[in-house]
């Protein structure tokens, strides 16, 4: 049964749900509602094309579940900054390399709460660790010579300081 | 685009599943874009260290689109100048964000040539700070003509002075922070923007004016917040807000001023905040009773104080329009909002299709007798009221009195949540004696706190 283009002023009564489909082929419902907080989510939604199991190549399944998380809780009735600040440092306190995924993730569906989040925590990672600290830590592949490298740096001593 | 997530992909999919390699994402695999923004979260001094990271940082540092410096950064007034001028003088690409902060009074040509540069490089955020100083500072009036502009913020402490023509017809975000509006009241241009939709106004001095009209058209969000020193008693002033969009308000003040929305009917959000002082301004009262009226169609409302303010005017309380799309509200009192509190009773009267009841400082019963209280119910109770919030929750006898009250009307309760103040547990005992109240719902659910 599918609806004419109805405004969103209906009584939300039964809660329409859309299907994603990640990249490795596992299926998802959310909350339509939860849905529209991706702007990509939001124009296909719009423009109608939401019926079928909406397919999403550029993110696994795993990662998937979580963003439905995230966007369900971020939608819900009620919630308090408080708590929902507190959620979301547990959210995204997991190893980096899944960080990178909800981040990749958050830009291809246009989140921004969940992108702003996600990178807010990679920059909590990187604030106050030393430039060599930072290497090992992400495993950065120093292409510089000392020489140049010791150049960037004197462009900005103070910054080292 | 950059390609290289999907070549390690690529890579990691031909290997077979026997083999243990790391297949997971790194840093370096998110594209410039990204890792600008991660960037943007950082303050100067970690951003300039991680040019020397690699080739790439490096290249990121360069070209990196937001420039954020604070003169705080610097160990001295010369290498801020010069690091300033470097980043922004000799570069040439468009700028997304260019966000200065200057303490000292210093040759105020350096910050023009600045934001000059920055409107040349089709700047789309620009924000200035300038704490302190004696000296008047005019902005360059370029910056009230540039067409790239989407969001700007000052932070100043001084006259705006506008150029005689304002034209600004992409910007979308604006806060004036302790700006002094002056006397005559070409502010109002900058305040009826015709891609506006997010204004801030804090701590401005505005009432050497007698009105302020603020008219963007496309206007979403509003928020307000009074200089809490600057008093000027004597006159009220008038604020009036006009836009057919507007969905978020938010207020903090004495309600000294009069304000008036004039279509409100898209409200879907409102915050009121009232500042607690010795003397409130007569008319206070008055004023907070005739805002609540322009809020009548909102969705969620949270109120803070404002009780206590229409507590002494049952006048008033009487005439408080009935808020028929409400169904979020939040109340907060400086020492929690007693039960017994008139204004408590006359607002829930009018709240026919309140849902969710929130209150976030404890609900204290101040007299002996509370079985008045909520006797008759309110309409609300009985029909809508599906989840009540209790933050900061004191326990003891009059507070468990006043639960035993709620429970006892409140006929489709879904949900009750208690917390204890932060940092304090509630009691064991508490939730076996709540499970033995007698209950109007038989599906209430209580959901205790830490």
């Amino acid at each position: 049964m599918s609806s004419s283009s109805s405004s969103s002023s209906s009584p939300p009564c039964p809660k329409k749900m859309i299907t994603l489909k990640s990249s490795d082929g596992e299926t998802f419902e959310i909350e339509e509602i939860a849905a529209l907080q991706s702007k990509t989510l939001e124009n296909m939604i719009d423009e109608n094309c939401a019926s079928t199991p909406i397919p999403l190549p550029n993110v696994k399944g795993k990662i998937l579940a979580k963003v439905v998380e995230f966007c369900t809780k971020h939608a819900e009735a009620g919630a308090d900054a408080e708590t929902l600040r507190a959620w979301d440092a547990e959210f995204v306190g997991v190893e980096h390399a899944i960080v990178f995924d909800y981040i990749l993730a958050a830009n291809f569906l246009e989140i921004p709460t969940l992108l702003d989040l996600a990178c807010e925590s990679v920059a909590e990672m990187i604030k106050g660790k030393t430039p060599d600290e930072i290497r090992k830590f992400f495993n950065i592949n120093n292409a510089f010579s000392p020489e140049e490298e010791e150049d960037v740096r004197r462009q900005n001593q103070w910054a080292f300081e | 685009m950059d390609v290289r997530p999907l070549v390690r992909k690529a890579q990691c999919m031909h290997l077979s599943e026997g083999q243990d390699v790391r297949c997971s994402t790194q840093l370096g695999d998110l594209p410039d874009k990204i890792l600008w923004h991660i960037l943007s979260f950082l303050r100067l001094k970690d951003v300039v260290r991680t040019s020397t990271l690699s080739k790439r940082w490096e290249h990121l540092s360069k070209n990196n689109p937001r420039l954020d410096a604070s003169e705080l950064d610097f160990p001295g007034q010369t290498l801020f100048v010069n690091f300033v001028d470097t980043a922004l003088l000799l570069q040439d690409f468009p700028l997304k964000r260019f966000s200065i902060s200057c303490q000292t009074d210093f040759d105020r040509s350096h910050i023009d040539a600045w934001i000059t540069a920055a409107v040349r490089r089709r700047v789309e955020e620009l924000h200035v700070r300038r704490h302190g100083g004696l000296l008047e500072y005019v902005l360059p009036s370029c910056v009230f003509n540039c067409e790239t502009l989407i969001e700007l913020r000052l932070f100043m402490l001084h006259q705006l002075r506008l150029p005689a023509l304002v034209c600004l017809k992409n910007l979308k975000v604006l806060t004036l922070a302790w700006v002094d509006f002056g006397g005559d009241s070409s502010v109002e241009k900058l305040l009826s923007c015709p891609s506006l939709e997010e204004l801030s106004l804090i701590a401005c001095k505005w009432r050497r004016l007698k009105v302020l009209h603020i008219s963007a058209p496309k206007l979403l969000r509003l928020d307000i917040v009074e200089d809490s020193f600057y008093k000027n008693l004597e006159s009220t002033f008038y604020v009036g807000i006009h836009g057919a969009h507007i969905e978020s308000f938010t207020y903090s003040g004495q309600f000294i001023d009069r304000y008036t929305i004039s279509s409100s009917s898209s409200l879907v959000v409102a915050r009121i905040d009232m500042f607690i002082c010795e003397r409130p301004h007569h008319h206070a009262a008055y004023h907070g009773y005739k805002l609540l009226k322009d809020l009548s169609c909102v969705k969620r409302l949270s109120l803070h104080n404002v009780g206590e303010f229409l507590h002494e005017r049952p006048d008033l309380l009487k005439s408080l329009p009935v808020f028929s799309n409400l169904t979020e509200l939040a109340l907060d009192a400086f020492n929690g909002l007693p039960l017994e509190s008139r204004f408590l009773v006359a607002m829930l009267d009018k709240c026919p299709r309140l849902s969710h009841l929130s209150f976030t400082r404890g609900i204290p019963a101040e007299s002996e007798t509370v079985d008045a209280i909520f006797n008759p119910a309110p309409r609300c109770f009985v029909s809508s009221l599906k989840v009540i919030k209790i933050s900061r929750f004191q326990v003891g006898d009059k507070a468990l009195l006043a639960i035993r009250n709620v429970l006892r009307t409140a006929g489709v309760l879904e949900k009750l949540f208690i917390h204890p103040p932060w940092g304090k547990q509630l009691p064991e005992s508490l939730l076996p004696l709540l499970k033995e109240l007698p209950r109007a719902s038989d599906q209430c659910e209580f959901f205790l706190g830490s």
